[in-house]
């Protein structure tokens, strides 16, 4: 096998499971496509892993394929690029899903076709990681975007209905931005392979700049807003609560971050990135702070989970902003791109392991108020899980999530706020820790044990798959944060050919942030138990749920493109 | 002052969107050629198609079509789910004007003899067109979506003018082809992984006298993917067989 056909085996392959699932959907009996389902799964996910574990060697050697997709031999085709960057994505979507999927067989949604939209968005998510070309980077976008309205329908729930449209619209009408974009580029570079674009750049001048410039806004915001920073991210909250648990998982874990990454190819090429990425830092610090608060304000579980999520990928998005501005040839840009990307690996194991827990234990109360629903542990038991396997796993990823010892979080974190000082957005990050912190003591409610015994009895959700796909994900937190330095080491050598040196974390000392995390913990347990105690936290919480309104989501659109624009055209900076 | 903000917001959306994408469009920088150049010395040569739209998106950024294809597959599928799910909530309901010819019931006023008479007639040519703009694809403007479409619109009159279900407009037929050609697709676009021709390569670009041989299979595989799954999903529109 050609190292070709081994990196594109996360693109065919889930492809091929979704037409075999489709086919014996259509000419055998049910039980013949459940088999058939497994073996998808095991096609789609678990050869790609095997694949992947002979890549690592060459990715380790900084061994890059740089390809055209078929055997032209023109700049007209599809250009892929396999390096480190697409290596790391595309093992994250593995590691994610497997479990997700093993979770979903139990109490996801139980359509014939989830599996097959499942897959394909796998393939799409690889694609995304791997491309190195404007318009197919457009038409994987497009594939993610359309199976994600599909999962989030696929709840069947009214709201659920009206948050895939509402998600469907928005970015929809964003990806016409993104395709004028491409145009503009293409206009004036005759290309739409990256590196063909990134080399007409460099003669350009007057209103050709302009144009550049403009295209390149357009392009990035639209991008972004599958990220869901702030202002992009009315639609994330209705979206991520109402889909079905595993959906959750998924697309808080795995798919906002991929696009942000993806864009890393294009943004690379572009010399001068400062500006783009101060921006891009204070977006992702507002937002964590703002997605801290208005999680902290919201009573139901699902909901402060998804706020919440919008508050992390703030962190995501600040390193990501500032290793742009620093640069990603120096050592400081290099670093914090790679710690950007493990602290999106960290929040999507915590991010989907709070999903299918909080999740179980929410349908096992019947509630998902958080102040009514109690003593998820006992419920559990009753429904006959034996070995607390659901508390266990929410423990850790709440320890990640929150930054403490000794999960992935902890170190994660605690290097990304390091590396950013300096920065004006490191302030907001620093608060945002604490608040995380509260937010989740306030959802941890749900497992204390309850007054009032509940007497209603539902099916049991409890099945060996579902605790597999746990400790899968809660062994990942542990290792990631027991090897953490090694986990680091590995990503930054990895990811050391695009463009920068092979830097590490050397002044660094865990010891010293043991005792801030500290300080920061009690800050936290004080204003929860002031907020618990008191009336304040019943009158800081909103009563009605997030109301959604389109010209506030274009708004919020609009107005990052004006401050983008503004800032790159009248200061000038980028290209 | 609700009123007054929304107006607000409105008119700013507008100004930005209109101020950030017109210089995009009106540019004044001369077309790029480069592109255009090259598949008018080579697109013939290269995969054998007199029409270069198809020599595009079939041959060069075969992987673009292949994306939007699953776009297609999955939106049908998730429309396929919602309508099922409404089905399933409004089966006391009145039936949809459009209904099909088992259901056929008195309240169907608009279903009349004139239209049956004009939808059944039509449907054949109307099939034969479509199949016409599918197979000459790589000469003439057409290819597989387009002519998949149009036969779609020809099921769907064969659904409206038939007393009796036919094979053509039995969901099950239908979504057995679709799922069919589906698989036919991907393993089209594989097997040159194992060919030496690379992911989406020609496989069987050599020892052929037909020189647009791939273009045509992949035109009649897109197709049919395309006009049963559209099909299917217009006559489970129209309160037609659930057997999905």
């Amino acid at each position: 096998m050609s190292i070709e056909s081994l990196f594109l085996s996360p693109v065919y392959l889930p492809m091929l499971g979704a037409a075999l699932i489709l086919v014996t959907k259509h000419f055998f009996t049910d039980r013949q496509r459940r088999v058939v389902e497994y073996l998808s799964a095991l096609i789609a996910f678990v050869l790609p892993l095997i694949a992947f574990t002979f890549l690592i060697q060459p990715v380790l050697a900084h061994h890059q394929v740089h390809m055209i997709l078929g055997t032209w031999e023109t700049a007209l085709g599809i250009h892929y690029h396999f390096d480190g960057l697409s290596f790391l994505l595309i093992s994250l979507n593995l590691l994610i899903s497997i479990p997700v999927w093993l979770y979903s067989r139990k109490t996801g949604p139980h359509q014939e076709t989830f599996t097959v939209i499942f897959l394909i968005q796998s393939a799409s998510i690889a694609a995304t990681s791997l491309t190195a070309d404007l318009f197919n980077l457009f038409v994987c976008l497009e594939v993610m975007g359309v199976t994600s309205y599909v999962l989030v329908a696929s709840s069947e729930k009214d709201e659920a209905l009206l948050s895939s449209f509402t998600y469907l619209i928005f970015s929809a009408t964003a990806m016409v931005f993104f395709l004028i974009g491409t145009f503009g580029l293409y206009r004036i570079s005759g290309s739409l392979a990256y590196d063909t674009i990134a080399l007409a750049k460099n003669s350009l001048s007057g209103s050709d700049l302009l144009v550049a410039r403009l295209s390149l806004v357009l392009i990035v915001v639209s991008v972004l807003l599958r990220t869901a920073v702030i202002p992009l991210s009315g639609w994330l909250v209705g979206a991520h609560s109402n889909a079905p648990h595993a959906v959750s998982a998924l697309l808080s874990g795995v798919l906002i971050k991929i696009p942000l990454f993806a864009l890393v190819r294009l943004l690379l090429l572009v010399t001068g990135t400062e500006l783009l990425g101060s921006i891009l830092a204070w977006a992702g610090g507002i937002s964590t702070l703002v997605g801290i608060i208005m999680a902290l304000r919201e009573h139901h579980a699902k909901r402060l989970l998804a706020y919440s999520s919008v508050s992390q990928i703030g962190y995501v998005v600040a390193a990501y902003g500032l290793a742009l501005a620093s640069g990603l040839e120096t050592e400081k840009g290099a670093l914090l791109l790679a710690l950007a990307l493990l602290y999106s690996f960290s929040h999507a194991l915590a991010k989907a392991t709070l999903f299918m827990t909080v999740g179980r234990a929410t349908d096992a109360i019947g509630t998902k108020n958080l102040h009514r629903a109690r003593g998820a542990l006992s419920e559990l038991r009753a429904q006959g899980e034996r070995f607390p396997f659901t508390g266990i796993a929410y423990l850790i990823a709440f320890l990640s999530i929150s930054a403490l010892p000794p999960a992935i979080g902890f170190w994660g974190k605690n290097t990304l706020v390091y590396l950013t000082k300096g920065h004006g957005a490191t302030h907001l990050l620093s608060i945002t820790s604490v608040l995380t912190i509260v937010a989740y003591l306030k959802l941890s409610r749900i497992f204390l044990p309850s007054k009032t015994t509940g007497v209603q009895k539902t099916v049991s959700s409890c099945s060996v798959l579902t605790n597999l796909s746990l400790i899968i994900l809660t062994s990942l937190l542990l290792v990631g944060g027991i090897w953490y330095i090694e986990l680091q080491t590995f990503v930054v050598q990895v990811l050391a050919p695009l463009g920068a040196t092979t830097a590490t974390l050397t002044s660094y000392s865990a010891a010293q942030d043991l005792l801030k995390t500290g300080i920061t913990l009690s800050f936290a347990l004080l204003i929860f138990f002031i907020g618990s105690k008191t009336r304040f936290e019943k009158r800081f919480e909103v009563r009605k749920g997030p109301v959604v309104s389109f010209p506030n989501l274009f708004f919020g659109f609009a107005l990052l493109i004006a401050v983008m624009a503004w800032q790159l055209l009248i200061r000038g900076g980028v290209l | 002052m609700k009123r007054t903000l929304f107006i607000i917001k409105l008119i700013f959306i507008l100004l930005i969107l209109a101020l950030a994408i017109f210089p995009v469009i009106l540019s004044s920088h001369s077309w790029p050629v480069v592109s255009r150049d090259y598949l008018y010395e080579n697109a013939l040569s290269d995969t054998g198609a007199v029409n270069t739209v198809s020599s595009i998106y079939l041959g060069y950024r075969a992987m673009d079509t292949l994306g939007e294809t699953l776009v297609l597959l999955v939106s049908i599928t998730g429309t396929m789910g919602i309508l099922i799910n409404l089905g399933r909530e409004n089966e006391e309901e009145e039936a949809v004007s459009f209904s099909l010819a088992p259901e056929k019931r008195a309240t169907n006023a608009q279903r009349t003899h004139l239209l049956e008479v004009v939808a059944s007639k039509l449907g054949p040519v109307v099939l034969l067109f479509g199949f016409y703009v599918m197979l000459y694809g790589h000469i003439s403007p057409g290819g597989g979506f387009q002519g998949g479409v149009i036969v779609a619109s020809a099921i769907v009159f064969l659904a409206l003018g038939t007393e009796t279900q036919t094979k053509l407009t039995n969901t099950n037929v239908l979504g057995r082809i679709e799922s069919l050609s589906f698989l036919v697709l991907i393993i089209a676009a594989t097997s040159g992984v194992f060919f030496e021709s690379g992911f989406f390569g020609n496989p069987i670009k050599s020892g052929s006298s037909l020189s647009a041989n791939f273009i045509i299979l992949l035109n009649i595989i897109i197709g049919l993917k395309v006009g049963t799954s559209i099909a299917v999903m217009c006559i489970a529109m129209m309160g037609g067989r659930r057997g999905h």
